[in-house]
């Protein structure tokens, strides 16, 4: 034993008090002007109908809250791979229409677009892709999101589309709470001819909307949701309607609309997506470094309209109309002449003959007017 | 730690260590890191030419995020990678002018990368259970210290390692010739546990020479090669630490790196003060890197949204020490660059044209500062710095209206930086008094990391509100924070 040394030894840490705060300050980075100054290209060669609108605008400075300003007195061309040249002309606002192209499914296409500046950009030379036309358009109630869903089905029987996008444009009808029968015509107070009591309005959709049936054996797509309205919604209170707008896109178009809707879509959140610049199918001839925007495409569109009536729905979906909680007042002859925020709805009548008018039922305007809430009252053409 | 010598010819050595680290991102957040680490060392001396070491050790590293704001969303993510080593070490002076190391080990990964779980009773998150990941990454290496002369001496060697990734995994398999997304899987591959799904191996060498001049002055060359299976995934837009890993498999190759460095080593003034200059140039292959709008959190088939970036890297570092004294410290300045660069014949696995761009460690100055000042036998202050550059970042750098929806559009990859980051800690260490026969030593250190609560940012990320896009930056120790530590040793 006593060639043989033992040794113990131990030693230990104690962390007594780690409090950690984490702060979040605002951030605003220099960005160079240059760079938030990129040409907007948007628009595409409509297949079925040979013309095309190319909206030209710029990009702004993330902080503005200014909407992108228009690119005026650009040269707009689209040529043919088999050498035609189809101008544009400029419409006014950035919009850059051309009609009567010819289009041969065999040939490719390619937009080229000389900005007032002097810089010279073109697309990649794009096929035409043919879209098959929707099978139907179907709505259910979605209970668990207390929502209808509005959804899409398709299907290319040569299994060549694979690819598809789809815009929307929804109207509904809505009516205001109260009807205002009269109205000043200069100061004298007349029965109003116009109905304003029912309204239209349209909204398009916000998202981009992208699906693929590239996991399937078949190209076929089944029941894809492009649009969910909420239950409460006003725009199921009478009746609804929705245009659906499918198109096919090449592979390389879904993936640069995927990647735009996924980097748009998580802004700031834990999830949020890895972003770089999206490189689109346009660039700069003479200098690859100055960025542009957009994606160029030809494709034919199809379309197909459907209409849900309030009294479709299951009878405990009560849908808000916004006016709830209008009210009406009444106001004596003597107190007129009436603010501009009011209207007239029928007149007061003393409760004994001869009928004599003493005041009038009155609402805020809004409650009577349905165009202040954004709508018109031009029955669209579609609607009946 | 325990250390136990059985008797001249074999000693042991055991040590264990644990740790846990909470904290809140805002009022609904938080996050906590788990660090565990075990080790049995066994040391045996077979004679006075050849001694062998043969240690097992453990680490696990986990952590868990956790949300509990809104009830229907409150979830858990949880995140982990355990390593198993086993590994022997051999050292055996053949002659004074060489000694010769050689040796085998085996290093077994586990890695959970990433699952979600819902907390509490109204919690409508999905249970999402990442397929684990498990591997073998096997090795032999023998190396030759050789003192050729008095001042020459040179160390070259060679390690071979074969890592196979392991079942049990259901592999995706992809259309061939085009890129890699979810639209191109074209069906699944089932492997049972223990199964080999991928193999890689290939030989790293080592060269170091270190040459001794006049006036206590010495150069060293080195060259290394290094392969390496287990790789970092960071996301730099997230808005908070959200670092997992990646083990190489069958889409994700082995890291492989070449590094050549050069160093000046001179002692002056009797050897107390060293100063040095050392610079290096280091390539990589199959760094990993991200296609645009990739999503690394529970992601089932991360090759769809990784890409392999070639790397190069280089800098020269200048050093002052002052090693002893009452004060004592050291200032070094360095300047690095690193920048990545990526080739594919797929827009969408191509980053900045496939130009090179910055990765996202091109800090290029820092600067550190340690100064220790010694007031007497019991009292001592230090004094840390540490200065360098913000990092790369992609910065949403323009906005426009599209169809009535308003986009952002992004600068080059890493085309911008974050704020300059700098921070200042103190501490102050009082020592027990030195009686001889006390049965435990003690100390004391008070310090106060970050003691001007600089806000370095870790992150930046941006919210759209009101047709504004806003930039928020994260700091994480955005404050002085002060720690209490005692030491004990008996």
């Amino acid at each position: 034993m006593s060639n043989r040394k033992r040794l113990l030894k131990f030693c230990g840490t104690t962390l007594i008090a780690a409090l950690v705060f984490s702060c979040i300050d605002p951030f605003a980075p220099k960005i160079n002007s240059t760079d938030s100054n990129i040409l907007v290209v948007n628009g595409y060669l409509d297949a079925s109908t040979g013309s095309a609108t190319i909206q030209l605008s710029r990009s702004t400075n993330i902080a503005d809250v200014l909407s992108s300003p228009a690119e005026l007195k650009a040269t707009v061309t689209i040529s043919s791979s088999g050498g035609i040249i189809y101008q544009f002309i400029e419409q006014g606002g950035g919009d850059y229409l051309a009609t009567n192209i010819k289009i041969d499914a065999q040939q490719s296409y390619t937009l080229k677009i000389l900005t007032k500046d002097g810089e010279q950009y073109s697309s990649v030379a794009e096929p035409v892709k043919t879209t098959p036309s929707i099978d139907s358009v179907s709505w259910v109630v979605d209970s668990f999101n207390s929502a209808v869903a509005i959804k899409v089905n398709t299907h290319d029987p040569q299994n060549n589309t694979r690819y598809y996008q789809w815009d929307f444009v929804e109207t509904w009808e809505y009516q205001t709470k109260y009807n205002s029968s009269y109205e000043y015509v200069g100061n004298t107070i007349v029965p109003r001819t116009k109905d304003i009591s029912r309204c239209y309005k349209s909204a398009t959709n916000q998202a981009i909307i992208v699906g693929s049936s590239t996991k399937l054996s078949l190209d076929v797509i089944r029941d894809f949701q492009i649009n969910s309205i909420s239950q409460s919604s006003a725009k199921l209170a009478r009746r609804y309607s929705i245009l659906v707008k499918q198109h096919a896109l090449t592979r390389e178009a879904y993936e640069y609309w995927s990647v735009l809707k996924n980097n748009s879509e998580s802004l700031g959140s834990l999830y949020a997506p890895i972003p770089s610049q999206l490189v689109g199918n346009i660039s700069n001839i003479n200098n690859k470094s100055i960025p542009v925007i957009g994606y160029f495409s030809i494709y034919s569109v199809q379309e197909k309209r459907i209409f849900i009536k309030n009294s479709q729905l299951p009878k405990n979906i009560i849908s808000q109309t916004g006016y709830e909680s209008c009210q009406s007042n009444s106001i004596d002859l003597k107190d007129l002449p009436l603010p501009a925020s009011y209207l007239f709805l029928t007149p007061i009548y003393v409760p004994f003959p001869p009928p004599t008018i003493i005041g009038y039922e009155v609402v805020n305007a809004g409650c009577a007017d349905c165009r202040l809430a954004g709508g018109s009252i031009t029955v669209p053409d579609f609607w009946n | 730690m325990v250390s136990h010598e059985v008797n001249e010819k074999n000693s042991v050595h055991i040590s264990a260590y644990s740790s846990k680290d909470k904290f809140k991102l805002g009022n609904d957040t938080a996050y906590s890191y788990t660090n565990q680490n075990a080790s049995v060392n066994w040391k045996h001396i077979f004679s006075n030419k050849l001694y062998g070491v043969v240690a097992g050790t453990f680490s696990s590293y986990e952590y868990a995020i956790s949300s509990d704001k809104n009830p229907v969303n409150a979830f858990t993510l949880t995140y982990g990678v355990k390593q198993f080593n086993l590994k022997t070490d051999f050292s055996y002076f053949l002659n004074p002018k060489h000694t010769i190391n050689f040796g085998a080990g085996s290093i077994y990964y586990n890695l959970n990368p990433g699952s979600q779980a819902p907390v509490g009773a109204v919690s409508l998150t999905k249970n999402d259970l990442g397929q684990k990941e498990q591997a073998l990454e096997s090795s032999l290496y023998l190396t030759d210290r050789f003192e050729v002369t008095p001042s020459l001496s040179i160390n070259y060697g060679l390690r071979y390692s074969m890592y196979n990734f392991l079942g049990p995994k259901d592999v995706f398999n992809y259309a061939a010739g085009q890129a890699k997304s979810e639209s191109t899987i074209i069906d699944t591959v089932r492997y049972s546990s223990g199964k080999s799904i991928a193999t890689y191996h290939g030989p790293e060498f080592r060269f170091s020479a270190r040459y001794l001049l006049r006036h206590n002055a010495s150069l060293k060359i080195s060259y290394n090669r290094m392969r390496q299976y287990i790789q970092i995934l960071s996301n730099t837009t997230s808005i908070s630490p959200t670092d997992t890993w990646k083990l190489s498999d069958s889409y994700i190759p082995p890291q492989v790196g070449d590094q050549y460095s050069i160093g000046y080593y001179k002692n002056l003034r009797s050897n107390t003060l060293e100063l040095s200059v050392e610079g290096y140039y280091k390539t990589t292959d199959n760094f990993i890197d991200y296609k645009s709008g990739a999503t690394l959190l529970l992601n089932h088939h991360l090759e769809t949204d990784v890409l392999f970036a070639r790397g190069k890297a280089y800098g020269l570092e200048f050093l002052i020490k002052k090693p002893l004294g009452k004060l004592n410290g050291w200032i070094s300045y360095t300047y690095s660059r690193s920048f990545l660069q990526t080739q594919s014949s797929f827009a969408s696995e191509t980053i900045n044209n496939g130009n090179y761009y910055s990765s996202n460690y091109d800090k290029p100055h820092a600067i550190n500062v340690v100064g220790n000042y010694k007031f007497n036998r019991r009292f001592s202050i230090s004094i840390n710095y540490t200065y360098s550059t913000g990092r790369p970042i992609t910065l949403p750098v323009a906005k426009y209206d599209q169809n009535g929806s308003s986009f952002l559009f992004y600068s080059q990859r890493n085309d911008y930086l974050l704020p300059d980051y700098w921070r200042a800690d103190v501490s102050l260490n009082i020592e027990g008094n030195h009686k001889v026969h006390k049965p435990a030593h003690g100390s004391w250190t008070i310090a106060i990391y970050n003691i001007t609560g600089r806000h370095n940012a870790y992150s930046a990320y941006f919210v759209a509100k009101d047709g504004k896009v806003n930039g928020y930056q994260l700091s994480i120790f955005g404050s002085p924070i002060p720690t209490l530590t005692y030491n004990f040793k008996f």
